[in-house]
């Protein structure tokens, strides 16, 4: 009996070791050149992506169950109405050079991290008042980090910070994370190297990552990442085009993976700046509630999501994805389509239709530009589409392409455009992060930002709101005052939200555990647990 | 006149009609979406299918050769004249105007010139018609394109600066600008007309490249340049071979102006 | 040379600094960036044209070429790495397409049938109308090298002028001159009117050299070749000055050695035929 137990135990240890192959390189492509391997300076996607698989952090966000998990920290405990922090460390862990892990590891980083000539979002992130954080050892191992004030989902923004080593000797290049940079040729690709050292282990016990190196080929074209992802030399793509996407869906099915919706919307605004160089006349059209709302009632958002996304995109109703599943108010949908309604809307507000053309009420026509980037296919078709849209009701809209630097110079400093079509990400679900959109006397608050004092009531009432939340420590409380944000922007419409992408990603047959995130970085999220099985060709179109 | 030329000339005619009076040749207009017709081939309704909008190909097609060959050729005309002009004059005085038009023609050549294209594009009101970005793209290429051929027309001209037949005309106290235009420039005809020929197709895909930031025709004006970036999908073309018709009318109306515009010279 | 240099980098200065969007940052979206952090950005991004054309002279004359703003990397050390992979692309390339297109355009006056002409102004035609995006991604799908795609951007465009260079000089005088004492054909082509294109196609070659340093930066980017020509389209997006100023350097000393070079050889060709 003794041996028929062990046999059985031995046959399903045996398949379970069957299963995940250890060994191989994982091949994909890097979209841009990063711009640095130095953790608390990453600001650029291609670099965030390299600091999630080098990073090892104290707490990591799942990014497919949205929770938080004890990565090298095991417990963590806030306190003093949030302004504290203290971190239980894991022990016995090291960094890829062997190196122990300990408490200086994180002071140290911290040092880094908030020294005033850093100017990365990551840094910044933390700032949430005057003065530095103060870091104290404790035994335990335990760290303690003291902030000036309060900082609002404080332990969120521990994802984004990995640790350092303090020693001196290639402190950047030791790493906690599952793999660590082994070479980095510009222009070219970024390998990185397994850590053997690496905490994590499988459920066999065995330390991951599976892989033995993820080779990261710096390439831009989106064709040619296609081409040799049919070739079998890349083994994932992440943010696939729709078309693109239908195409591998139809030759090999299964390999084309469809992740729900995104973090990523598109949505337009009217330029209120009201010392901008927009016409007073046109001025008074953007700050007018109904206009606005008339403007989003008479845009056909199925038809974006069918035509311009090929049915891979959700109509948006607010600025928080239904993939953001805490803090969306599910209770606010999408503006409907009804151009009868957007009409009606627009003769309360004095404007009338003469003939095709509409008029405002001192006789001018309706007609204003609509800026976006070039090269952009869907934010260019979408302007083509909306541009139809308005036809219909006697507006003409005029679309101006615009390359990204003079867009952004237009919508950020010289405020000399009238509307714009832009997309957002956002890497962090907690509305804090977007203080610095919904504050009026913020930079980011794009429809009119720096505002002395809030221009209008609901935007005084937005600053209240998102002030509240940044300042509780109450999970509860903070959700219900970003619910009443989303509805104020739902009601008044400063950003017309469009739609809301999916994530389609493509995984190659021979790549096993991939799973889309909503989150970034994507289907690249469980890289310690990907391994590939034996190659499986992809089928040929 | 030769058959192939009466043919070219015929079929020239009838692009150039057909773009004039497309309103008569496609019943709809280059901008209407057929929202539940995407991306179809070509059938009796829309003789080159549809676009990932629903817009009628041939409508867009017939429209933007209007745009384009109007535009790109007069481009290369002003190119072609400025490159005649001042290369023809570099090349006959010689001297230092000779070696200052060299060293325009040097400067001109290695500036980054696309930040021109983007300073002007941020002069153009937002509110101008969809067709001036386009205009103004043109003319920039045809002033900046004349540098190159400049060159190989100066190298040309002062060949001809010691030809017997110049040489006779000036002796014969004929006026510099004459002697130019009668004696020197026919003599200048081939490489003008390889600078034309070239520069026609060059600037349609310059202004397809100049889109990607904003330049040339603005939605939902046609032009071939746009209609030519639809090609860079080798699935695409692999799928939908129809998608090479802006790139074949294109390759065929060169090929009837080469026809037209050429004389014909054998050894035999 | 120097004085055309002093003006080359001037003038790029002007208009990569007066150029819509200079200073303009994709991390200004980023609403976690802090406004102290903006500021310290926007200190950099306005310096006046002057200030920025001293501090690259300055930095020149000792060797330092400054750092990319959007690679992050000293702009020394990705001229150095870029320099000779573009070098390499197109000197082979421009080499094959002028072979191709001398041989093509000597073929066609050799035997001038008409409708030889059709099919030549096709194929040309064909390769000059396609977008050079497509001609590399062709290349990088049928696994053919780098060169050949940029091989067939130039090419076109050489054997147009070849051909009408050469065959309006078939009609010259020492031509008609040639052939009426009975020399063969061939003869004619290689010794009369070949020579005597000469000057033009020297001045060609020297113009030949930006064409290939233009068609490689869409080569570069869709056959993933590390040269220049890709750092010089991420460099004109992001208005990266030290890179676009050194950039269009040494894409100047390129062009004026081969235009000196065609110079030179025009007035030696010059000399050469009336001795």
């Amino acid at each position: 009996m003794k041996k028929l137990a062990g046999l059985l135990l031995g046959l399903i240890l045996a398949a379970t070791l069957a299963e995940a192959q250890w060994g191989g390189t994982l091949r994909f492509a890097l979209r841009s050149e990063p711009k640095t391997l130095v953790p608390h300076l990453v600001a650029d996607e291609s670099s965030e992506l390299i600091r999630y698989l080098t990073g090892g952090v104290l707490i990591r966000q799942n990014r497919v169950t949205q929770e938080l998990e004890p990565h090298l920290a095991v417990s963590w405990k806030l306190s003093d109405g949030g302004r504290a922090i203290t971190f239980r460390l894991r022990e016995g862990v090291r960094f890829s050079d062997g190196t122990p892990f300990g408490a200086e590891d994180v002071a140290h980083t911290f040092a880094l991290l908030m020294d005033p000539a850093v100017h990365s979002p990551t840094a910044d992130s933390f700032r949430s008042a005057d003065g530095n954080p103060v870091v104290e050892t404790l035994p335990g191992p335990q760290v303690r980090i003291r902030f000036p004030a309060p900082v609002a989902g404080l332990e969120r923004l521990f994802d984004q910070v990995p640790i350092q080593s303090a020693r001196p000797a290639r402190k950047e290049m030791a790493s906690l994370g599952p793999f660590s940079v082994g070479e980095y040729k510009r222009g070219s690709h970024v390998l990185l190297e397994r850590n053997p050292h690496y905490w994590r282990k499988d459920k066999t016990g065995r330390a991951l990552p599976y892989l033995d190196a993820i080779r990261l080929e710096i390439l831009q074209n989106r064709e040619t990442e296609l081409l040799r992802f049919r070739r079998g030399e890349f083994h994932l793509i992440n943010k696939l085009d729709p078309e693109a996407f239908e195409r591998l869906a139809a030759e090999s099915p299964g390999v084309a993976r469809n992740g729900g919706p995104s973090l990523e919307s598109d949505f337009l605004w009217f330029n209120q700046v009201p010392n901008s160089p927009v016409p007073k006349h046109k001025q008074a059209w953007f700050q007018s509630r109904e206009f606005r709302r008339a403007i989003s009632a008479a845009i056909q958002r199925a038809d974006l999501c069918r035509v311009v996304y090929r049915g891979y995109a959700t109509p948006a109703a607010g600025p928080v994805s239904p993939a953001n599943r805490f803090w969306i108010n599910s209770a606010l949908s999408p503006h409907p389509y009804d151009s009868a309604g957007a009409l009606s809307r627009l003769k309360r507000d004095g404007f009338s239709q003469r003939g095709p053309a509409l008029y405002d009420r001192a006789g001018s026509p309706v007609e204003f530009s609509l800026i976006t980037n070039a090269g952009n296919k869907a934010r260019e078709r979408m302007a083509a589409m909306i541009q139809h849209d308005l036809s219909k009701i006697g507006i003409k809209l005029n679309i101006v392409t615009l390359d990204f630097a003079s867009l952004l110079e237009r919508i950020t400093k010289t405020f000399q455009y009238e509307s714009c079509l832009l997309g957002l990400t956002n890497l962090d679900p907690d509305p804090n992060s977007q203080m610095n959109v919904w504050l009026s006397s913020a930079s980011n608050h794009q429809w009119n930002p720096n505002q002395k004092t809030p221009a209008t009531p609901w935007e005084a009432e937005i600053d209240r709101l998102m002030r509240e939340q940044a300042s509780s420590p109450d999970a509860s409380r903070r959700k219900a005052a970003f619910d009443r944000v989303q509805r104020i922007v739902h009601e008044e419409a400063p950003f017309i939200y469009l739609v809301t992408k999916n994530t389609l990603a493509a995984v190659s047959p021979a790549v096993r555990n991939a799973r889309v995130a909503a989150l970034h970085p994507n289907i690249y999220w469980n890289a310690d647990e990907l391994y590939l099985a034996p190659e499986t060709t992809l089928k040929k179109p | 006149m030769r058959l192939p030329r009466k043919a070219a000339l015929i079929v020239l005619l009838a692009i150039l009609a057909g773009s004039v009076f497309s309103g008569f040749v496609v019943p709809h207009s280059y901008e209407t979406q057929f929202r539940d017709n995407l991306d179809e081939p070509p059938s009796w309704r829309f003789p080159l299918g549809t676009d990932p909008l629903g817009r009628d190909r041939l409508a867009r097609l017939l429209y933007g050769s209007r745009l384009s060959l109007i535009l790109a050729l007069a481009a290369a005309a002003v190119a072609c004249v400025i490159a005649g002009a001042g290369g023809t004059a570099a090349g006959m005085l010689g001297g230092r105007w000779e070696r200052l038009f060299l060293g325009a023609t040097d400067v001109f050549l290695s500036l980054p010139w696309l930040f021109l294209f983007l300073a002007v594009r941020g002069l153009i009101p937002l509110n101008a018609a969809p067709i001036t970005s386009a205009i103004a793209t043109f003319v920039l290429l045809g002033l900046l394109g004349w540098p190159g051929p400049a060159r190989i027309v100066r190298a040309a001209a002062r060949e001809l600066r010691q030809a017997d037949f110049v040489l006779q005309a000036r002796a014969a106290g004929r006026p510099l600008y004459r002697v130019l235009l009668v004696d020197v420039l026919p003599n200048l005809r081939p490489v003008l007309r390889a600078q034309f020929w070239v520069s026609v197709p060059v600037f349609i895909a310059a202004e397809a490249t100049l889109g990607l930031l904003g330049l040339g025709a603005a939605e939902p004006l046609p032009s071939w340049g746009m209609l030519l970036r639809e090609l860079e999908n080798y699935d695409a073309i692999a799928a939908k071979p129809w998608l090479l018709a802006p790139a074949t009318a294109l390759v065929g109306v060169l090929v009837c102006f080469h026809l037209v515009l050429s004389k014909e010279e054998s050894l035999s | 040379m120097a004085l055309i240099c002093l003006l080359i980098a001037l003038f790029a200065v002007a208009l990569v600094r007066f150029a819509p969007g200079f200073g303009a940052d994709e991390l200004s979206l980023d609403p976690r960036w802090s406004e102290q952090s903006r500021a310290a950005h926007s200190a950099q991004a306005n310096r006046g044209l002057m200030e920025l054309y001293w501090l690259y002279l300055k930095g020149a004359a000792r060797g330092e070429l400054g750092v990319s703003t959007s690679l992050g990397a000293p702009v020394a050390e990705l001229l150095a790495e870029r320099i000779p992979v573009t070098a390499r692309l197109v000197g082979e390339g421009l080499l094959a397409s002028w072979i191709l297109a001398v041989s093509a355009a000597l073929l066609l006056v050799r035997w001038p049938a008409a409708m030889a002409d059709i099919p030549a102004a096709l194929l040309t035609g064909l390769l000059l109308c396609l977008p050079a995006a497509l001609i590399a991604l062709g290349c990088v799908l049928a696994g053919a090298p780098a060169r050949l795609a940029l091989a067939a951007i130039v090419f076109p465009k050489l054997f147009r002028y070849c051909r009408d260079v050469l065959r309006h000089l078939a009609d010259a005088p020492h031509v008609l001159a040639a052939r009426a004492r009975g020399l063969p054909d061939g003869r004619i082509v290689l010794c009369h009117i070949f020579p005597a294109a000469l000057p033009q196609l020297f001045a060609l070659g020297g113009i030949s050299v930006s064409m290939a340093i233009g068609a490689a930066v869409p080569v570069e980017a869709f056959c993933e070749w590390p040269g220049i020509g890709q750092l010089v389209w991420k460099a004109a997006l992001g208005r990266d000055l030290p890179v676009l100023v050194n950039l269009t350097m040494v894409v100047a000393v390129v062009t004026l050695c081969a235009n000196a070079m065609a110079d030179a050889a025009v007035r030696f060709w010059g000399q050469a035929g009336t001795t």
